[in-house]
């Protein structure tokens, strides 16, 4: 009798710490990217779409998880355009029209300059950590990399449309390599990937993602990391709606 | 004596006053059927309007109507609310709070207005509970947290509607008398999910032959319709400080009403599972519905009373809120009278015709009736008699068969599928139940004696014209 209180509070405690664990692990992961103080870097996004193919380019600053600024580069088209997000709140500026939008509710759903990002993950990166029970499922090797499967299913009442998430992160570094989503009846939605690991300003990050809807044939977005730099010295002031029409 | 010998003249070229008629009981059919169908129309939108849309009175924010912000709610809305519990006139009245919010689930997304109310009093208000699709769940009475009931038109833009061939399926399509060949053919769909129609469709297209589309097609279609009820949906909005909120609900009924623009925009949910997180106070409501009896003036009596008491608040009448509907109600009952005067003017040329017909033959036979002394009054009134008789007996005609064709299908509704989409985009319903109102046809009636008199006019004056020596004389 008392053997099996004693296996059964094993048991337990190991199934808890598991869970811990796994919460840790999405947290280290999430940290490697918005953990950081601050960062700057340039990037370049491509969609591919069945019949077409575009590329932009963009500059892009962040201060902690709350700040960020993004600077459109290229094409001539969108140059100019910036996009400000001051903790759950974005706005942008379109300089062709002299014009600065808040963005409503309506538009956060919508993919973020014509690609498969949608405003919505930008705002709600954190919710991967606060809004999940996470649970090791396994390890697997993924573009060589030794890698836990960690499966995230969303807290009952969390405003999270995904019915699961299945996320690949890597036992050193903790880089997110590949990361499902599942609707509520487990059909998988999209799936990012994370490829070509760089050292860029001393830490080893996924330097392109790439984003691909499942039942949409032939359509994915990519972003690459063209240079990262961390802990700049940048100030809570430069994320302005001021700052957003200088920016160069 | 007159009207005696008005009457047998009428039956005495039996062929030709048939003809007219006929003629008029044709034109009074038609025109006693359009105005039914138009009526019942009419009557089905502005029920639809008052009962399931805008109720008879909304008091609102005058702000709100500008600019549909969290803040703007109702102003002395406790008042307003005593006020109306003691008002005999009001039968039922409601309150909303009222967001406009993004709806999403992982495969799609749209804007909506969520409507925050309390099932119970939303039941005496409005009738949309009735409006639930078949397998479509059910009205706030699943007992889940955050329920929502949400359009069928929404539940598609939100990917809510699947298209799976099941077992089921395919034994009902046996009883429906399917051949083997095609269970056969759909046997590799089996038990797959496609999410849009348009997928599914493409599908079936591909692998069964058109024969078999043709016959099966639409019945497969329809027990292939699977809403996925208790999804999740996350709604996105901004909240009574500004900041952004989101909430999630499940979905607990699927509606449908004959107002494609009403479906897309509405989404009900209880209003105290969207009051903590949008930051409503007690007594933040942003519209109240007041039904009272179907009188246009009482309604108007109402909003007058309403707005001397609470001049802050904007008061307004279903008429004012759907105007639309309202300009119908009103321009129906003129136009009604303005087919059936299109018609009778028509008919009045053959009546005419016939009559002008009817004196030339009969010369001799007047000229000796005014030789032995009838005089030109009588004469007149002879033939006016003569032409209203006519025309009554075909409109009344008309009328019986007009009246008895409205009844059956106001009785059995006439199905305008074919062209259902087109007409419910504008909120008017594919299935119409004719129907009209006795005044009709006491209107119709004084219109047929007008007309006959009026048409009577150019044969009776032919005839008046006429000297008796010289017409006991023609041939």
């Amino acid at each position: 009798m008392k053997k099996s209180v004693l296996l059964l509070g094993l048991i337990f405690s190991f199934a808890f710490a598991n869970a811990q664990n796994a919460t840790e692990i999405i947290k280290k992961a999430d940290e490697k990217w918005n953990g950081e103080k601050s960062s700057r870097g340039t990037m370049t996004m491509t969609i591919v779409r069945p019949t077409w193919e575009r590329t932009i380019q963009f500059k892009i600053w962040t201060l902690g998880r709350d700040y960020s600024m993004t600077l459109i580069t290229a094409p001539a088209k969108e140059k100019g355009q910036a996009f400000l997000k001051r903790e759950t709140e974005m706005w942008n500026w379109i300089p062709n029209i002299s014009r600065m939008i808040k963005l409503p509710p309506s538009m956060m759903s919508e993919g973020w300059m014509g690609s498969d990002y949608t405003n919505d993950d930008i705002l709600k990166e954190s919710s991967m950590v606060v809004d999940f029970n996470h649970k090791i499922v396994g390890s697997e090797t993924i573009d060589g990399w030794d890698c836990w499967k960690i499966e995230m299913l969303p807290k009952p009442e969390s405003a999270v449309v995904w019915g699961k998430v299945i996320r690949w992160v890597s036992k050193d570094e903790y880089l997110i390599m590949k990361s499902e989503y599942y609707d509520e009846d487990e059909y998988l939605v999209k799936t990012e990937l994370g490829k070509e690991v760089k050292t860029m300003d001393d830490r080893k990050i996924p330097s392109k993602i790439e984003i691909i809807p499942a039942d949409k044939e032939d359509q994915k977005t990519i972003v690459e990391i063209n240079e990262m730099e961390f802990n700049i010295d940048i100030q809570n002031s430069f994320f302005s709606q001021q700052n957003m029409k200088r920016l160069r | 004596m007159i009207w005696n010998i008005s009457w047998k003249n009428v039956w005495r070229n039996r062929s030709r006053s048939l003809v007219v008629i006929i003629a008029i009981t044709l034109g009074t059919i038609s025109g006693i059927f359009v105005a039914g169908l138009m009526k019942g129309w009419v009557d089905q939108r502005t029920h639809a309007a008052i009962h399931t849309e805008v109720s008879h009175i909304k008091i609102q924010n005058p702000q709100y109507l500008n600019n549909e912000e969290l803040k703007h709610t109702v102003p002395d809305y406790a008042e307003i609310a005593e006020f109306l519990n003691q008002s005999d006139e009001v039968k039922a009245w409601t309150k909303h709070t009222k967001i406009v919010a993004m709806a999403s689930t992982s495969r799609g997304n749209t804007a909506l207005t969520l409507k925050g109310i309390n099932p119970d009093e939303e039941k005496t208000v409005s009738d949309l509970y009735t409006y639930i699709v078949k397998d479509g769940g059910n009205y706030f009475e699943s007992g889940f947290k955050n329920p929502i009931v949400i359009s069928e038109k929404t539940a598609d833009q939100l990917r809510l509607i699947n298209y799976i061939i099941s077992q089921e399926l395919l034994d009902s399509l046996k009883t429906l008398g399917a051949k083997e060949q095609l269970l056969n053919n759909l046997e590799p769909l089996k038990d797959q999910r496609f999410i849009t129609e348009k997928k599914f469709k493409a599908k079936l297209e591909s692998i069964l032959k058109p024969g078999q589309i043709k016959e099966f097609g639409a019945d497969i279609m329809k027990l292939a319709k699977n809403y996925k009820l208790r999804s999740k949906i996350v709604f996105t909005f901004s909240g009574m400080n500004g900041e952004m909120s989101y909430q999630s609900f499940r979905v607990c009924g699927i509606f449908k009403t004959a107002n494609t623009m009403f479906d897309q925009m509405n989404a009900f949910v209880k209003e105290e599972s969207i009051a903590d997180v949008a930051g409503f106070q007690a007594n933040d409501y942003h519209e109240v519905n007041i039904i009272l009896d179907d009188s246009d003036e009482q309604v108007n009596a109402f909003r007058d009373k309403l707005k001397s008491k609470f001049p802050d608040a904007s008061v307004m009448t279903w008429k004012e809120i759907a105007p639309d509907a309202g300009m119908m109600a009103d321009f129906m009952s003129m136009y009604y009278y303005m087919i059936m005067g299109v018609i009778f003017f028509a008919l009045a040329f053959g009546i005419i015709n016939t009559m002008l017909m009817a004196v030339l033959e009969r010369i001799k036979e007047l000229g000796m009736l005014m030789a032995v002394g009838m005089n030109k009054k009588r004469v007149f009134s002879m033939i006016m008699l003569e032409t209203i008789f006519l025309t009554l007996v075909g409109s009344m005609a008309g009328m019986i068969i007009g009246g008895a064709l409205i009844g059956i299908f106001g009785q059995v509704g006439l199905n305008f599928a074919s062209v259902q989409e087109g007409f419910e985009a504008f909120g008017w319903s594919a299935m119409v139940y004719p129907n009209i109102d006795i005044s009709f046809f006491f209107g119709v009636t004084a219109m047929v004696i007008v007309i006959a008199i009026l048409s009577s006019i150019i044969p009776a004056r032919k005839a008046l014209k006429l000297n008796p020596v010289e017409a006991i004389r023609t041939e």
